[in-house]
């Protein structure tokens, strides 16, 4: 992967985009693309948590990359989906799902020792590869710099978006011309 | 949607989640096609004239040595076939073959810099932080029904 910033501030510019469309896509959603988006990085947990408690209570050997797995992405975009509450479920799904989407697509840039992806993204259906096009490493910060400009295109386009709007509103709240006058 | 049903459900997609971590455990070499270091720790001599992957940190560049480590077991290998200029500290990927003594010969390489690790660390950080506060901001937790409902101000 990118850093997770990268994934965030990209996630962000394709759902700000979006908004300019779609009118539900309001910063609430924005938001919830931008968690998706982080969704596959679950599987960085083991850097912070301690296998062995959870090993014990599941009676066997755990391996945390099958979040960044297809299945695995699927099951914590269910978990996500499941926590909104119940009148926004389709619009937490596309959210949610097309973020951890972004995510695996910008992970396809990553160059790799064997050119292929770092995880097999369509497991448990088969722990095929897909090779990955080597722009860039995990490490590198200009990805980033990249996601920054997108974003910051997408709040401009974004803000003028809404000036237009609240103009718009303006001039349908001025009153009527007296045809009298 | 009430709030026993999204307990039950969100608990049952938890313990779904757990078996699938149990069960890519059981996957060879983490669905890759290659053994990595850590098979190469258990039985090095099991995989030799194989592919394999490691990912490990620069300990020496004359002869260039990279030192594995997991769960506190370490092992060094000697990596020849690599032409381009590797600093101490490094971390590489090596994409290689096993021989005897544990010589890897490469077919690629991917080299990161020492400080680019804390970079993407203090990034990483940075976005889940930030992520965070946006989703504090635009979502609040409902009692009644255990869900995130968009706040009012939202």
């Amino acid at each position: 992967m990118p850093d997770l910033l990268a994934h965030a501030l990209f996630a962000y510019a394709v759902a700000t985009v979006a908004g300019l469309r779609v009118d539900w896509m309001a910063p609430p959603f924005v938001t919830l693309t931008i968690v998706g988006a982080m969704i596959p990085d679950l599987s960085k947990a083991y850097l912070v948590v301690d296998d062995e408690p959870i090993e014990a209570v599941v009676g066997g050997t755990i391996e945390w990359l099958a979040l960044h797995t297809g299945g695995g992405i699927v099951l914590s975009v269910a978990i996500g989906v499941t926590l909104v509450a119940t009148h926004h479920r389709r619009r937490a799904t596309i959210t949610l799902g097309s973020g951890a989407l972004s995510h695996v697509v910008l992970d396809l840039f990553l160059r790799t020792a064997t050119g292929t992806a770092p995880y097999s993204i369509f497991w448990p259906v088969t722990t095929y590869r897909p090779p990955t096009l080597g722009v860039y490493l995990s490490t590198q910060s200009w990805p980033t710099a990249v996601a920054a400009i997108l974003a910051a295109i997408a709040w401009v386009l974004e803000r003028r978006a809404e000036s237009g709007r609240n103009a718009k509103e303006r001039e349908t709240e001025q009153p009527e011309p007296d045809s009298r006058a | 949607m009430n709030r026993t049903v999204r307990v039950v459900l969100v608990l049952g997609l938890v313990c779904a989640q757990c078996g699938l971590l149990v069960w890519f455990a059981d996957v060879g070499y983490e669905g890759s096609p290659h053994p990595g270091g850590e098979e190469l720790v258990d039985d090095y001599d099991a995989y030799l004239e194989e592919d394999v992957v490691v990912y490990g940190q620069v300990v020496d560049t004359d002869p260039l040595v990279i030192a594995y480590e997991d769960d506190g077991r370490t092992i060094e290998f000697r990596v020849t076939g690599v032409t381009d200029t590797i600093e101490e500290g490094e971390y590489l990927e090596v994409y290689a073959t096993a021989h005897t003594d544990h010589v890897l010969v490469a077919i690629d390489i991917v080299n990161y810099p020492e400080r680019g690790h804390w970079y993407a660390y203090g990034i990483s950080a940075l976005a889940a932080v930030l992520t965070g506060g946006r989703l504090v901001r635009d979502w609040e937790f409902d009692r009644q029904t255990f869900g995130l409902e968009r706040r009012n101000d939202a």
